[in-house]
């Protein structure tokens, strides 16, 4: 924008000092405004202070007569409204003035406006500086940070001085010209003519001339030489902005919460190299210069190559820092885990150019290459890409920003067609395992602008590639391991020696595994028992812990990492919901685990996942009261996706039972820790029962699975102490899937534990004929009751009449445990049950 | 960009009777300047919220001279050498004037002060350094031309006493020793330095990282055997010894010279152009260890440094460009003197003359000059 313009959009302080500036009459301000565009173009430095031995103020002279003119031009564009009458009189006045003023001394008027333009120049950095300044804190915008803002302000800068530059090259090249005709035509005529004092006196002026023409040379060139150094702390600068987004997206390929966006890298690239390539051309133009008039010592000589070298240099530098790769390898699925490929299945990767120059006429084309420079390793592999392995930059696809390079659907095939994998190789052949293989992707592309011919690359960060999927979650913890550890991205060596992870390196990435997987990472007490159980009391954020201990499985026992991204599989496909709403307590260890529930109401529980599940698995513990008084913890043997998959979680919790043999069967679970209530914190993850519609004719009676666990009388609890023994581990002993709930052809119901009673069949017609359907069972609280109740009604109808008579335990276990036999002969007994069906009435004595 | 010049102009105040005759010596343009100053003044003090004055000055390259120059600005811009030149005895004779190196430079200070322009012309004083051998259109070191240039000022300063204050402005006294392995004798000797010539490299070829590290590498006494075995007078036989310094004095204006430049053998000069960084406060307490000190240093409290000037060379060895960063003692403000052209700039440009091993042309330090920090 014009700085005539710019000024006008100051703050009122500011244009109070702009004001004050043109207050006495030295130039008026309509002369400044009407030909603003004018003022600012013209080199009023030089023409104030021509050198010593130029012709007096002819430049000067010039100027002061193309302003007359341009004001009487001005003027002539007026109307003849009443506005204009005014306009038109002062600048009549002004143009009268400025005449008489200076038609004696143009070079002062020349002195005058370059003070004011430079005047206004320092008015104008202050007040945006200023408004800047103010500007800054209720700016909504993420804050920018120091390094961002000098960014800013050093591409403005930086813009600002090639325009001028450009500007002088032009005025430069006036002036050879003008120069060059003259000398031309002086040798004309000296040539022909005897020396005279006139001749003389020409020779001199020209001499002058080219004095003032090597004067501006070695200005401009100085001029150069200060914007490229300034240019190379911008470049600095970038290039670290550059380094953290590179860092941002590393940790963001391995689960942690970054910003990866690119447009404000490529603002910046693009303007740096906006600048520089004009500059560029601005040489150029020196050179030309150069060709066209040279003498002896002409500075164009001595200094232009060393400017054009270190430009392009510095040009150079910027472009191949500007090719990245946006989007890091990643197959479609599983997704959220880049940089893991598998042999057959289709990935896409994007690379992207920062600079994004208008007006390109060269075709810029992207090769893809898989490991350019494969390490010198017995056994690696090698892969061919896919269908294409070129493609051209896009720089106006609507759908994408930027000028990108999108490979999609491209994947790999192991060279050695029908080999059966290095697994079968051993250790022996390969020294590295699949998994702890890397790979880079390389992209490659042949520049051009302007004259200008690169070779720029990026590569990706190193990938792992399987042929199977049983592999992906071991690679995974490889591509973990790379990026939180290594220092150089392009080391496929690493896991020849991978170093170890501290604590502290460590429990941010897992906690990234949990966020990126469901939103809710560990928090403070989670990562506690995970160092617990990792390095033992003792644990600090610089206890290390080494690769194979993390990752390397060695049968029958299993690493850390397949335990935890067990846990992890279990969390996303089955308990989403629970552990993003934080119900989950999950790693807590059993002493942590009595120490918490102990100091708590009874029935309190919460969710812990199982330390000694190969697939993960999870487990309430809830307190109880047990012998003297003293508060007991259970668990129940965790749940794996082998339940979860049949059952949420939710409905266990909620379904639970505890069969006693000394009490009723009752849900132990009923205030989730701290303190609560089950249905309060569960309540809206049940699975929605069906009321049942009692006028409708239904077919079958809906049904659920509930969750049991017993207790024999004679197997006492185990000892707290003895309670992380193994097989015990996980709390109760076998309780079996069991089921509930009329509805189906017949109910399963599982006696406790070894007894394996195996489901009754009711016939069809008899349950049907209970037609209370779910409604029965969930008027029992607990739900449990209801199997109670079944064996309650082998006994005797009149039983149960009143409720209170059958929720006698010892009695309804000894039914139970009657088993077949009661129920054979219940099913035999069709008239019964068709007492019953009277529905209404059944329900209202069920219900109270 | 308005900044002022501050330090210049205070020394002016102090030495008006100098001033005065001074300008009788100054060119003839001097009428048509004062008439743009005083429509300048004018203007000035109308608008009363700018400095005209554009302050810092650049100098025209007068073919290869940005070496110069980047000295010259070095020295003008310190207060503490501008105020010896200030006083010297101005030679009465013509020829004797056109001779005089320090002589000249007071004349091109002036000029440099007084003139409108963005840069002026330093015609009298390469003429005259050019009667002393130092040419034009010859690529100089800047170091080399440095003690060229140092020495050239000093021998022509008559006043002894104020040759005296230049040197102690500018000389590192050390203490050389060489202790026999043998016998434990030890060869003293007291010199003095201009410039610390820093090493890149260790003594076992290892880049050095920082700065201090050089310094640290630089005081490192060095054992010295086989072919560089000295003669021990007590032994009266070539035998291993020790070789070390003791630093004993430090002055206020320290320079200390990067090697970055090294011959190889049949080969060109090489430019070494990896980073080395080096900080804008420097503790000599911190970095010398006891032994590295002369037992009588004095005012070793004093050996706390603020960075000055940074002399720094772009392009290659044999090809290249000088530019000077200054930060001006007045204003604590960097300027970036690149011959005719000057502006303001931060540490963040300073910075990036630490070097990089991937850029062969880009600006790396070369001269670093040091100031004693103030005792407040």
């Amino acid at each position: 924008m014009a700085q005539w313009q710019e000024i006008q959009q100051l703050e009122k302080a500011y244009l109070e000092q702009v004001h004050r500036l043109y207050s006495e009459d030295h130039l008026p301000m309509e002369v400044r405004q009407y030909l603003a565009p004018w003022l600012e173009d013209q080199n009023w430095n030089r023409a104030a202070e021509p050198p010593a031995a130029e012709p007096r103020s002819s430049q000067a002279h010039m100027l002061f007569h193309t302003l007359l003119a341009l004001l009487d031009d001005q003027y002539s564009r007026f109307g003849a409204s009443e506005n204009d009458f005014v306009l038109k009189h002062n600048l009549r006045k002004s143009k009268l003035n400025l005449q008489a003023r200076y038609q004696e001394c143009p070079e002062q008027l020349a002195n005058v406006i370059a003070n004011l333009l430079r005047e206004e120049k320092a008015i104008l950095s202050r007040g945006l500086a200023a408004q800047q300044a103010t500007a800054q804190p209720p700016a909504s915008a993420p804050m920018e940070t120091d390094r961002q803002q000098k960014i800013g302000r050093r591409l403005g800068e930086a813009k600002a001085a090639v325009q001028e530059l450009d500007r002088e090259v032009r005025h430069l090249e006036e002036l050879q010209d003008t120069f060059d005709f003259r000398y031309k035509l002086h040798r004309m005529v000296a040539n022909d003519a005897p020396p005279s004092p006139e001749l003389a006196r020409q020779t001199e002026q020209l001499q002058a001339m080219l004095n003032n023409l090597d004067r501006s040379r070695k200005d401009i060139l100085a001029r150069v030489q200060e914007l490229l150094g300034r240019c190379e702390t911008l470049r600095d600068f970038l290039l670290e902005e550059l380094a953290e987004w590179k860092d941002r997206q590393r940790r963001a390929c391995i689960g942690a919460a970054c910003d990866t966006s690119l447009s404000c890298l490529e603002t910046w690239f693009t303007g740096a190299a906006e600048v520089l390539f004009q500059l560029w051309r601005l040489l150029r133009a020196l050179g030309d210069q150069h060709v066209k008039l040279t003498y002896l010592h002409d500075p164009l000589a001595a200094q232009r190559p060393l400017l054009e070298s270190r430009l392009q240099e510095q040009l150079s530098c910027l472009l191949r820092s500007a090719f990245v790769v946006e989007i890091q390898p990643i197959m479609p699925f599983p997704n959220r885990r880049p940089l893991v490929l598998k042999t057959g299945s289709k990935f896409s990767v994007r690379a992207r150019l920062l600079v994004k120059l208008q007006d390109r006429s060269h075709r810029l084309e992207v090769k893809i290459i898989l490991d350019q420079h494969p390490p010198d390793v017995k056994g690696f592999r090698k892969f061919n890409i896919l269908t294409s392995t070129s493609k051209t930059l896009v720089q106006d696809d609507p759908q994408m920003e930027g000028l990108v390079c999108d490979f999609r659907h491209i994947s790999l095939k192991d060279q050695r067609a029908g080999a059966s994998g290095k697994g079968s190789k051993g250790a022996s052949e390969g020294l590295l395992a699949v998994t702890e293989e890397l790979h880079l992707i390389t992209f490659t592309l042949d520049y051009k602008y302007q004259e200008l011919v690169l070779e720029l690359q990026t590569s990706t960060l190193p990938v792992v590639i399987i042929s199977s999927n049983n592999q992906f979650s071991s690679a995974w913890a490889s591509v973990l391991w790379f990026n939180m550890l290594s220092p150089d991205p392009k080391n496929l060596l690493f896991f020849s020696a991978p170093p170890a992870a501290s604590w502290a390196q460590l429990a941010e990435v897992l906690s990234w595994q949990f966020s990126a997987a469901t939103g809710r990472g560990l928090d403070k007490e989670q990562l506690h028992m995970l160092a617990e159980k990792l390095f033992g009391p003792e644990a600090t954020p610089a206890s290390t812990l080494t690769w194979a201990k993390f990752a390397k499985d060695n049968p029958p026992t299993f690493s850390f990492w397949t335990w935890l991204d067990g846990i992890l599989n279990l969390i996303r496909d089955h308990l989403a919901q629970l552990w993003k709403d934080g119900h989950i307590m999950g790693f807590v260890s059993r002493k942590r685990e009595r120490q918490l529930l102990k100091r708590k109401q009874m029935g309190t529980f919460l969710l812990r996942f199982s330390q000694t599940s190969r697939e993960g698995g999870i487990t309430c513990s809830w307190v109880e009261p047990g012998e003297k008084g003293q508060p007991k913890v259970r668990s129940v043997e965790p749940y794996t996706k082998v339940e979860l998959t049949s059952l949420p979680l939710p409905d266990i919790i909620h379904d639970y039972q505890l069969v006693a043999a000394e009490n009723i069967p009752e849900n132990p679970l009923k205030f989730l820790y701290p303190s609560t209530p089950r249905d309060e914190a569960f309540g809206k993850y049940y699975t929605e029962r069906r009321e049942v519609d009692l006028l409708e004719q239904r077919k079958y009676l809906n049904r659920r699975l509930i969750r049991v666990s017993s207790r024999q009388p004679h197997e006492p609890w185990l000892p707290e102490n003895m309670v992380a023994a193994p097989p015990a581990a996980e709390g109760l002993a076998a309780n079996h899937l069991e089921a509930l709930e009329p509805g189906a052809s017949h109910v399963e119901a599982l006696e406790p534990g070894a007894c394996g009673l195996e489901a009754l069949g009711l016939g069809v017609y008899e349950l049907e004929s209970l037609e209370a359907g779910a409604n029965y069972l969930e008027a029992l609280e607990p739900g449990a009751y209801g199997l109670e109740a079944l064996g309650l009604g082998a006994y005797g109808l009149e039983v149960l009449e009143p409720r209170r008579c059958w929720s006698r335990g010892p009695v309804s276990r000894r039914c139970c445990s009657r088993g077949p036999v009661s129920w054979s002969r219940w099913s035999r007994g069709p008239d019964s049950w068709s007492r019953w069906s009277r529905g209404p009435v059944l329900k209202r004595c069920w219900r109270h | 960009m308005g900044q002022g010049f501050g330090c210049p102009e205070k020394s002016r105040k102090s030495e008006p009777a100098l001033n005065q005759s001074m300008r009788k010596a100054e060119d003839g343009e001097e009428g048509r300047e004062e008439a743009v100053e005083r429509g300048d003044k004018k203007l000035r003090a109308l608008c009363g919220v700018a400095d005209l004055n554009n302050g810092a000055i650049g100098l025209y390259n007068m073919g290869l001279s940005c070496c110069l120059n980047s000295l010259l600005q070095v020295f003008f811009m310190n207060t503490h050498f501008t105020v010896i030149l200030r006083r010297i005895k101005v030679p009465t004779v013509d020829t004797e004037q056109k001779k005089s190196v320090p002589y000249q430079m007071l004349l091109l200070l002036e000029q440099m002060q007084r003139s409108k322009q963005r840069a002026v012309y330093p015609h009298q004083l390469v003429r005259c350094l050019t009667l002393h051998n130092l040419k034009l259109f010859v690529q100089y070191d800047a170091a080399q031309l440095f003690l060229s240039l140092w020495n050239l000022i000093k021998s022509q300063i008559t006043d002894g006493q104020l040759a005296d204050r230049l040197t102690t402005l500018y000389t590192i006294r050390v203490q050389e020793y060489l202790v026999c392995q043998k016998c434990s004798f030890e060869t003293k000797r007291d010199s003095n330095m201009l410039t610390l010539p820093l090493p890149m490299f260790n003594s076992c070829s290892q880049r050095l990282k920082t700065l201090e590290d050089s310094l640290c590498c630089f005081f490192q006494p060095e054992l010295l055997t086989d072919n560089n075995m000295c003669l021990c007078e007590h032994c009266e036989r070539k035998t291993p010894c020790l070789q070390g310094m003791r630093l004993a004095c430090l002055p206020h204006t320290l320079t200390l010279h990067l090697k970055r430049f090294y011959y190889r053998k049949s080969s060109w000069t090489q430019k070494i152009s990896y980073c080395l960084p080096f900080p804008q406060s420097l503790d000599f307490n911190q970095i010398l260890t006891q032994e590295q000190c002369h037992p009588d240093a004095k005012e070793k409290a004093d050996w706390q440094y603020d960075l000055f000037g940074v002399v720094a060379h772009s392009g290659l060895a044999s090809f290249g460009h000088y530019c000077a960063y200054i930060r001006s003692l007045t204003e604590g403000k960097w300027y970036c003197f690149n011959d005719s052209s000057v502006c303001q700039v931060l540490w963040d440009d300073v910075k990036c003359t630490y070097g990089n091993s991937h850029t062969h042309w880009g600006e790396t330090a070369y001269l670093l000059v040091y100031m004693r920090k103030n005792p407040q």
